[in-house]
C-alpha cells in the first residue's frame, strides 16, 4: 500500500532523519517475515502504513470474525498483547448497571489451563491490566517473548472457555464494591463525573458510569454474568492487537492453534435510546465532604465519527488544557482555581465535552463560577493562529510519545478498531487536527455556546449528600 | 555469582550491562563531566532528559520547600518573559520544558516534535534563559506559595495518598512538591531562601547525566542544549564522574524497634485505608541478603494481585479492591509493606486478616517456608521476567543506565544477570525473621478513631496507637524554626 500523505509529511524530511527511517524499515521488513494473504482460515484484509516506517498487518479469521492487527517490532524482546471487546456500559439496561465492569473482573478468575490468572499473569512478569469504559472493555499484557504461546492460549481460553464459580463471582463483587467506594463515593473527582453523567443524560445508558449502582451490583446474579459472557465475549465482538518481537507467520500459526476452532456468536444490535440534546440548561449543586469546590461544566458533544471532532477537541484544549489552556491563565494564575482541565473525548454516541474546575481551598462556589463565566467572555480575544498552531504540535508530540512503546501502539489500534471499526482512525484524526483552521475553531466555539449545558457543582460540606437515582430510563 | 561493578571506576565496566540492554549507544560528550546516552528512535519526537545530582534526601524542610517553590517558579517564565509570553514562545516549537525534583535526583527535560528545516537555536536560548534567569520575583514567589498551599490542602481529599504521606514521613522519607512540602515550612520561607537553593543546589553542579531519545541526526541538538543550558554558566566544575554526593537518610532514632499505629481522623468514609509497613534496620550487607530482600518483597507484595498479601486480602476474600505493594529499597533502610482499602462494612474481618498476615510474615516468616513449590517457581519466574519488562521501554532503558551511572543502592541487583540469581527459602526466611522482625513497624489507618481504636487494640495489642488530626498531617512537626 502506498503511504498516505499525512501530518508527518511536513516532518522528518531531512536526509539525516530519513536515514534512520530507512534503517528501521529494512530492519522491520527483514525480521517481520512474510505476511501471507491467507493462512489457515485467516485472511489478510489490509496492510496499513500510517507512517512511512510503520506497517500494520490486519487479518480476519473468516469462520469466527475475529479481527487481528499485527505489528512486528523485533528489536523489543517483548510482546504487547491487547484484546478489546466491543462491549462497555453502553449496552447495560437500567437495574443491571455495572455488569460489564464486574465481568471484566471475572475474566481474571480462571480458565481450564490457567485456574488462577492473577498468579499466571504475575508469573509472566506482572505487567497486565484491563479497563471498562462506556464503549469497550480492553485487556492488555506486556510479556517477555518467551511466553508468547502461553499468552495466546490464555487469552483464547478467556474468550470462550472461562471457568468461574458462583463463589468466586461473589468474592470478586466484593472487590468491585470496594473499587466503587474508592473511585466514586469518597473521591470528589469521581463523584463529580458520576453526578455529571447522571444529570446530563435522561435516556441514554451513558447516564450511569461503568462502575454502576451499588444496589445493581448487589442484585446481579451469577446467571446474569454467564449470559453476559456468552453474548458479548465472542470472537466476532473482539479485536486482537499485537505489537512486539514476533514474526507474522509464527503469530498466525499460534492464533490458528488456539482461536481457530471458535465460531461466531449470533449478534443482534441492541436498540439504544438516543438522548434529547436540545433541552434547557441544568445546574445542580451537591454537598460533598471535600476541601474545595469542584465544578464540571459540560456541553453535549458529537459521536466519534463526526467530521468536526478535530476542531471540537482543539477548542476544548485551547479553553481548558491544564498546562496552557486559556482558563488556566484566567483562573489558576489568578489564584481562584487550583486546577483547570478539559475532558473531551468522543464516544460511539453523542456524549459530553467537559471543562473541570477545582477551586482553591476557601474559594466559594459563587466566586469560582462568576470568575469562570466572566473569563469565558474573554476567550475570543485570546484566541489566535499562533496558539492554535502551537496546540497542534503539542497534540502531535503527545501521540508520537504514545506510539513509541509497543503497548501504546497496540492499545491505540485496538481502541479505534473497536470504537470506529478503522485501525487507522487515530492516525487519520491526527491528519484532521493538522487541517483545522482558526475559522473552524471560531465556528465551533459559537455553536458550542448554544448547546444545552449541564453544570454540576460539588460544594464543600461536613457530610456528603447520599447518592440518588435521578430518573429511571425507559 | 556474576556481579558487574558500577561504572564509577571507568566507562568500560558498563559495557556488559549495556550489551544486555540491546542496541542502545553510550557515548561521552566532549566535556568529561557531562554524560550523554543516546537511544535512536524513528519517530520524529525529540526527547532529552537530564538528571542532576540534587535530591530531597539531604534537604531539610525549609530547603525542601524552597526547592519546590523554585521548580514552580521555573514554569513561570523568565526575568524577561511573563508566563503567557514564555508559554507562547515554547508553543511555537510545540516544546515542553519540564523540571522536577525527586528523592535522589532532579530531572530537567525538553521534548518537541521534529519539523523539517526548523531552526531550534531560539528554543535552546529560551531554555537557557529559563534555567539561568528564572522569574525570581516576589510576585512569582508568592504565587508559587499559594499554589503549593492549595495543593497541600486539596491533598487531604485523597485518602490513599494521605495514608501514604503519613507513613512515608514516619519512615523519614521526604519528597518534594505536594505532600511533603510542609505548610509550616512554607510560612517562614523567604525569596532569599529560594535564591540560595537555586545557587547552591542547581547552579553549582559537578555531574550531569543526560539521555536522548529521538531521531538519528538530532543528537547534536541534544549536545547544544546541554552545553548551552548547563555549561555556559561556568559554574559546573570539571571532574571525574562521581556517585551521588547525597547522604543516605536516617530514620528517626525513636522509631527504631517500635510498633506504632496512627489513626488519621476522618469521618464519613465508606472505606478504610491502611498503610502497613515494616522497616529493615539497615541495608543488606551481602548480595545474597539483598536478593533475599528484593525477592521476599516481591513474594509478599510486589507481584501485585499474584502476591501473598494481594491473594489473601483480595483474591480469596474480596475485602478490598487495592492491595498496592510498598517497597522502598533505594533507601539506606529499606521498607516492605502494602497499601489497601477494605470496605467499611468489612473492617472487622479486614483487621483480623491483616493481623494474621502480618504475624505470619513478620513474626514467623512462615510464608517463605510453606509456599508451595509451584508458587515458589512462579514467583521466581515473575521476578526475573519483571526485570526484563521493567527495562524494556526506551525511557526505562535510559533510566536504568542513569541509575548505573549514579551507583544507586538498588542497582547492584539491576546490574546482575537474572540467570545467576539464586536464593533458598531458608535464606529468605532467616533474613526476614532476623532483620524485619526486629525492625520498626507502622500501620496508618484513615477513618474514625472511635470505631478504629478498639479494633486496633484488639488485633494489634502491642502497637502504640495514636490519633492524628487531619490538618496535622500537613505539618512537619520535627522541624524546629
Amino acid at each position: 500500500m502506498k503511504p498516505r500523505q499525512n501530518l508527518f509529511s511536513f516532518l522528518l524530511n531531512t536526509a539525516l532523519v530519513l536515514s534512520s527511517v530507512t534503517l528501521l524499515v529494512s530492519c522491520s521488513s527483514r525480521s517481520a517475515g512474510s505476511a501471507p494473504e491467507t493462512f489457515e482460515g485467516f485472511k489478510r484484509v489490509a496492510i496499513h502504513e500510517p507512517l512511512p516506517d510503520l506497517k500494520i498487518y490486519e487479518y480476519q479469521h473468516e469462520k469466527s470474525g475475529l479481527r487481528i492487527l499485527l505489528q512486528p517490532r523485533p528489536e523489543t524482546q517483548v510482546i504487547a498483547y491487547v484484546t478489546a471487546y466491543d462491549v462497555g456500559s453502553r449496552f447495560e439496561a437500567q437495574g443491571k448497571t455495572g455488569l460489564a465492569h464486574l465481568f471484566e473482573h471475572m475474566m481474571f478468575r480462571g480458565t481450564p489451563s490457567f485456574p488462577e490468572p492473577f498468579k499466571t499473569l504475575s508469573g509472566w512478569g506482572d505487567r497486565f491490566n484491563a479497563y471498562t469504559s462506556f464503549d469497550l472493555t480492553l485487556y492488555h499484557e506486556l510479556v517477555p517473548k518467551q511466553v508468547f504461546e502461553d499468552v495466546v492460549k490464555f487469552e483464547s481460553e478467556r474468550m470462550r472457555k472461562l471457568q468461574i464459580s458462583e463463589e468466586v463471582f461473589k468474592t470478586e463483587r466484593g472487590a468491585v464494591i470496594s473499587e466503587r467506594k474508592m473511585r466514586t463515593q469518597d473521591t470528589p473527582r469521581g463523584r463529580l463525573y458520576w453526578e455529571l453523567n447522571q444529570n446530563a443524560f435522561d435516556k441514554h445508558p451513558y447516564q450511569t458510569g461503568p462502575i454502576g449502582w451499588q444496589e445493581d451490583l448487589d442484585s446481579t446474579s451469577f446467571q446474569d454474568a454467564l449470559d453476559f459472557y456468552k453474548r458479548y465475549y465472542a470472537p466476532n465482538r473482539a479485536v486482537l492487537s499485537l505489537a512486539g518481537d514476533f514474526k507474522i507467520k509464527d503469530a498466525l500459526a499460534l492464533l490458528h492453534k488456539y482461536y481457530g476452532g471458535f465460531e461466531r456468536e449470533q449478534w443482534v444490535e441492541p436498540v439504544i435510546a438516543s438522548e434529547n440534546t436540545k433541552r434547557k440548561d441544568r445546574r445542580i449543586v451537591i454537598p460533598m465532604q471535600s476541601e474545595s469546590v469542584h465544578i464540571a461544566d459540560a456541553r453535549f458533544a458529537p459521536g466519534v465519527l463526526n467530521p468536526n471532532n478535530a476542531a471540537e477537541m482543539l477548542l476544548c484544549s485551547l479553553l481548558a488544557d491544564s498546562s496552557r489552556g486559556f482558563l488556566t491563565y484566567e483562573l489558576v494564575e489568578t489564584k481562584v482555581a487550583r486546577a483547570v482541565s478539559d475532558s473531551c473525548y468522543f464516544l460511539a454516541d453523542p456524549s459530553l465535552s467537559t471543562i473541570i474546575l477545582e477551586g482553591n481551598p476557601g474559594v466559594s462556589v459563587e466566586k469560582l463560577e462568576k470568575t469562570y463565566d466572566e473569563a469565558l467572555k474573554k476567550f475570543p480575544a485570546w484566541l489566535n493562529q499562533d496558539r492554535l498552531d502551537g496546540l497542534k504540535l503539542y497534540y502531535l508530540a503527545y501521540h508520537l510519545g504514545e506510539l513509541r512503546e509497543p503497548m501504546g501502539l497496540a492499545e491505540n489500534l485496538a481502541y479505534y478498531t473497536v470504537t470506529t471499526k478503522d485501525p487507522n482512525f487515530g492516525f487519520k484524526f491526527m491528519d484532521q487536527i493538522k487541517e483545522v483552521t482558526l475559522d473552524q475553531i471560531k465556528a465551533v466555539w459559537k455553536e458550542w455556546q448554544s448547546r444545552a449545558k449541564t453544570r454540576v457543582i460539588l460544594k464543600p460540606a461536613k457530610k456528603s449528600a447520599p447518592f440518588k437515582r435521578r430518573v429511571v430510563r425507559k | 555469582m556474576k556481579k558487574l561493578n558500577t561504572i564509577l571506576n571507568g566507562i568500560s565496566n558498563s559495557i556488559p550491562l549495556f550489551a544486555l540492554l540491546g542496541s542502545s549507544l553510550l557515548s561521552v560528550s566532549a566535556q568529561a563531566y557531562i554524560y550523554l546516552d543516546k537511544e535512536l528512535d524513528p519517530l520524529p519526537l525529540f526527547s532529552l532528559s537530564v538528571m542532576l545530582p540534587v535530591g530531597s534526601l539531604s534537604a531539610n524542610p525549609v530547603e525542601a520547600a524552597a526547592i519546590a517553590i523554585y521548580s514552580e517558579i521555573l514554569e513561570d517564565g523568565t526575568e524577561r518573559l511573563e508566563k503567557q509570553e514564555y508559554v507562547d514562545a515554547l508553543s511555537s516549537f510545540g516544546a515542553n520544558i519540564g523540571f522536577s525534583v525527586g528523592r535522589d535526583s532532579a530531572s530537567w527535560s525538553v521534548s518537541f516534535p521534529v519539523i523539517k528545516g526548523k531552526d531550534y537555536a531560539p528554543l535552546v536560548e529560551l531554555a537557557k534563559e529559563n534555567w539561568t534567569r528564572p522569574r525570581l520575583t516576589e510576585e512569582s514567589f508568592e504565587n508559587a506559595k499559594v499554589k503549593l498551599n492549595a495543593a497541600l490542602q486539596a491533598s487531604l481529599d485523597n485518602d490513599m495518598g494521605l495514608a501514604a504521606v503519613v507513613g512515608r514521613r514516619w519512615m523519614g522519607i521526604q519528597d518534594f512538591k505536594l505532600y511533603p512540602v510542609m505548610s509550616d515550612a512554607l510560612k517562614i520561607l523567604t525569596l532569599a531562601d529560594v535564591k540560595k537553593v537555586a545557587e547552591t543546589k542547581f547552579h553549582s553542579l559537578e555531574n550531569v547525566w543526560a539521555g536522548y531519545i529521538g531521531p538519528q541526526g538530532y543528537e547534536y541538538q541534544a549536545d547544544m542544549f546541554l552545553k548551552s543550558v548547563f555549561e555556559k554558566q561556568g559554574s559546573i566544575r570539571r571532574g571525574e564522574y562521581k556517585k551521588s554526593l547525597l547522604k543516605q537518610p536516617q530514620f528517626p532514632a525513636s522509631h527504631k524497634g517500635e510498633k506504632e499505629a496512627i489513626i488519621v481522623e476522618k469521618s464519613g468514609r465508606s472505606q478504610l485505608v491502611l498503610f502497613v509497613t515494616g522497616v529493615f534496620p539497615e541495608f543488606p550487607s551481602t548480595f545474597n541478603k539483598e536478593l533475599s530482600l528484593h525477592f521476599g518483597g516481591h513474594i509478599l507484595g510486589f507481584s501485585g494481585l499474584g502476591s501473598y498479601f494481594g491473594d489473601e486480602i483480595r483474591n480469596k476474600r474480596g475485602l478490598a479492591y487495592t492491595v498496592s505493594p510498598l517497597q522502598k529499597f533505594y533507601l539506606g533502610k529499606p521498607a516492605v509493606g502494602f497499601l489497601t482499602n477494605p470496605v467499611r462494612e468489612k473492617n472487622v474481618e479486614a483487621m483480623e486478616v491483616i493481623s494474621d498476615l502480618l504475624k505470619s510474615a513478620y513474626e514467623e516468616s512462615d510464608v517463605f517456608r510453606v509456599l508451595p513449590e509451584d508458587v515458589w517457581q512462579r514467583q521466581w519466574q515473575s521476578f526475573r521476567y519483571g526485570h526484563i519488562l521493567d527495562n524494556s521501554s526506551v525511557a526505562a532503558r535510559l533510566g536504568l543506565r542513569r541509575s548505573v551511572v549514579e551507583g544507586e543502592l538498588s542497582s547492584e541487583l539491576q546490574k546482575s544477570d537474572p540467570a545467576d540469581w539464586n536464593v533458598s527459602r531458608d535464606d529468605l526466611a532467616r533474613y526476614f525473621r532476623d532483620s524485619w522482625a526486629e525492625s520498626s513497624r507502622l500501620i496508618v489507618v484513615v477513618g474514625e478513631s472511635k470505631e478504629l481504636k478498639p479494633l486496633m487494640k484488639k488485633h494489634f495489642p502491642d502497637y502504640k496507637v495514636s490519633v492524628m488530626g487531619l490538618q496535622d498531617t500537613l505539618l512537619q512537626k520535627s522541624y524546629q524554626p
